[in-house]
């Protein structure tokens, strides 16, 4: 993302025009001026969306970062997307799963599967339940969907969204060339040309697209393409109080996301499907599917 | 055969000789203009412009207008609340959050509409607070969690109805003086609720053999000394100096010297019951009770407390520590001399073990090892 606050910086820093005699006072003058600047433009922290120059699309190539570690599953993200994009009640072009693996030493029945697995050396019947009650629009009101408690050998919460994939069936399948990969790395809609045959809801492995159902045609995570275009974080970064999520260019070396997956280990939501998914989800289980 | 006879008996017509093929094509001819030019007049004017797709849409995707406003856009006109939201650590929450899309609020109040007109939530009820600290399995360790009814039992609180608020203010829930992002950066990265994300496990003593963690008073010795002596050692370091993990490899400790601070637990409220914490009426009328004269009225919790009840100052007992036995100044004396006996007295809540934040416990107990 070039909107950083250092480029806020930047800007404001900039001589301004006709300043290259300046006497002794003039610079003073000037100096004193601009550092007030850079202190309100730091202050307001205005991300730079007067500054952001013309967006380029073939400068760009976003993708989506979570890090399932941190995410506390209060559902901020999907109450931001839903209010943004105004997504209809029931659907969610964000939601989160919450997932709880249980282990019960007294019932070992040991199937094949696990056999080969590694939870088979802990012993006990591992199950895997997922809830994600309402998308997570509340969060989630209950301690766990589990009975006992006691039982629960670990759970975390992953959010999900449309992965953006380089070679997404989603597009493959469009009969009308509604769905399209934009050359900045989004898979969009066209919402006027989209007849809502519904093919392309049922080619996504992830399940993240949905027929509207007011207006008919079909929607899904834009990655806040409008928000992100102006220089603008998405609304569910912008809403996560524990900056479980990140966005950004991976053309751009200096970007965040770039330096988040330098830095740590990610992995893919089914990679084996040939989608080339760009959500890179750190830390995440070999359970979540 | 009969082909090539045909051919050479020139009986075949030539190619578009008859009328009838000549209509053929005609028409063919005119089918396909038609098609294409019903093509160009349907196709959209930027279709294939990117790729198999209208080109236009981009733009139009592009240009929707952003309907959450932002916190910097909350500021403009919250400027007071928001210096104290941004300070603490409820820093990260977007305003927005809690009090609903602004979109229609900034609008209102830019056309000068009636306060009527795009009113925000104001009132939180407990399900808001509780999206993010309900006690939850999934939940990282380190996140503040509470089971509503342990934790209204645990304050005293005779109420179930009383909202979040009458202690913990939204804005700032941790009435920290200094901003989280100014407090120091600490070493003590890998708390015991890393490895540990079963709370259970975390109550009990540490088992025989288990790896060496770094505990506050391995460096924090003479307050750590001190502090057991006084009347807060059944409490946490940590409940007090809060860590913050911010990544794998840093976090921040706060040092918070703000009186709301501690009256979060020692303030008397109607739905509070006396129970072993020590309440007070109000932080105003107690300064002034105690107070011996007029320039007493300014004081803090801390300079009246700290020594008595909490631990010494660090600096004081750092230059005691450091000083040769015969060369203890009267001020420290009491500090590690009367430790040990008043120590055996006080127990150490073994259940405060959170956050790798414990005080006492250093002597690991053999009871049990968990698988």
């Amino acid at each position: 993302m070039s909107g950083t606050s250092f480029d806020t910086v930047r800007e404001a820093v900039a001589p301004p025009a006709g300043g290259r005699d300046l006497g002794r006072r003039g610079f003073i003058k000037g100096g004193v001026a601009l550092a007030a600047g850079a202190a309100v433009s730091l202050k307001l922290r205005l991300d730079a969306v007067a500054a952001e120059p013309a967006y380029k699309m073939d400068d760009h190539w976003w993708a989506f970062a979570i890090d399932t570690t941190k995410c506390i599953g209060c559902g901020s993200c999907v109450r931001a997307c839903k209010a943004e994009n105004d997504v209809p009640d029931g659907c969610f072009r964000t939601w989160v799963e919450r997932y709880t693996i249980t282990r019960d030493p007294k019932l070992h029945v040991q199937t094949e599967a696990e056999k080969t697995s590694a939870a088979w050396a802990l012993g006990g019947l591992q199950k895997v339940t997922v809830d994600c009650p309402n998308g997570a629009l509340d969060g989630f009101p209950t301690e766990a969907p589990v009975e006992d408690a006691k039982t629960i050998e670990k759970a975390f919460f992953v959010p999900k969204i449309c992965n953006h994939c380089a070679t997404s069936p989603c597009v493959q399948v469009c009969p009308v060339g509604a769905s399209y990969l934009s050359p900045d790395g989004l898979v969009l809609i066209d919402r006027e040309v989209c007849v809502g045959c519904g093919y392309c809801v049922q080619a996504c492995p992830y399940g993240t697209r949905y027929i509207h159902p007011v207006h008919g045609y079909a929607d899904k995570c834009t990655m806040c393409y409008h928000r992100i275009s102006k220089g603008l974080k998405t609304a569910c970064v912008e809403a996560c109080p524990v900056g479980a999520r990140a966005f950004g260019n991976l053309k751009d070396p200096k970007s965040k996301i770039r330096q988040l997956l330098g830095t740590s280990r990610f992995k893919l939501l089914r990679p084996e499907l040939g989608t080339n998914p760009k959500c890179f989800y750190i830390g995440l289980d070999e359970e979540v599917r | 055969m009969s082909h090539d006879d045909s051919e050479a008996n020139g009986k075949r017509p030539g190619f578009l000789s008859t009328a009838y093929s000549r209509r053929l094509f005609g028409l063919l001819f005119v089918a396909l203009a038609v098609a294409f030019g019903v093509r160009a007049a349907l196709k959209p004017a930027t279709y294939g412009q990117y790729g198999s797709y209208r080109g236009a849409a981009i733009e139009d995707e592009r240009s929707r207008t952003p309907a959450l406003q932002g916190k910097a856009t909350c500021a403009k006109c919250h400027a007071s609340e928001f210096d104290k939201h941004d300070k603490d650590v409820h820093l990260n929450v977007e305003c927005e959050s809690c009090h609903g899309p602004g979109k229609a609020h900034v609008q209102a109040r830019e056309a000068k509409a009636p306060a009527t007109q795009g009113k925000l939530f104001t009132e939180l009820g407990p399900d808001q607070c509780l999206r993010c600290h309900r006690k939850t399995a999934a939940r990282p360790a380190l996140h503040p969690t509470i089971d509503r009814t342990e934790h209204y039992a645990f304050r005293g609180v005779n109420d179930p109805a009383t909202p979040c608020q009458s202690c913990h203010s939204p804005h700032e829930p941790l009435f920290l003086e200094r901003k989280v992002t100014d407090a120091r950066m600490h070493p003590l990265i890998h708390p015991c609720a890393d490895c540990h994300l079963d709370r259970e496990t975390l109550k009990k003593p540490l088992p025989a053999g288990h790896v060496v963690t770094f505990q506050c008073q391995d460096c924090h010795k003479e307050i750590a000394k001190d502090a057991a002596t006084k009347k807060h050692t059944g409490v946490d370091c940590s409940t007090c100096h809060i860590f913050r993990k911010d990544s794998d490899f840093s976090g921040r400790i706060f040092k918070n010297g703000n009186p709301r601070f501690c009256l979060m637990c020692h303030e008397k409220k109607p739905f509070k019951t006396q129970g072993k914490i020590p309440l007070i009426e109000g932080f105003k009328q107690h300064v002034e009770e105690m107070a011996a004269d007029e320039s007493e009225k300014t004081k803090r919790c801390a300079d009246c407390h700290l020594e008595e009840k909490i631990h010494g100052h660090q600096d004081a007992l750092r230059a005691a520590a450091l000083q040769p036995p015969a060369a203890v100044s009267p001020t420290d004396a009491k500090a590690p001399e009367t430790g040990d006996d008043k120590s055996d007295k006080l127990a150490v809540d073994p259940a405060g073990t959170k956050a790798g934040g414990k005080a006492a416990p250093t002597a690991p107990a053999t009871k049990e090892a968990t698988p």
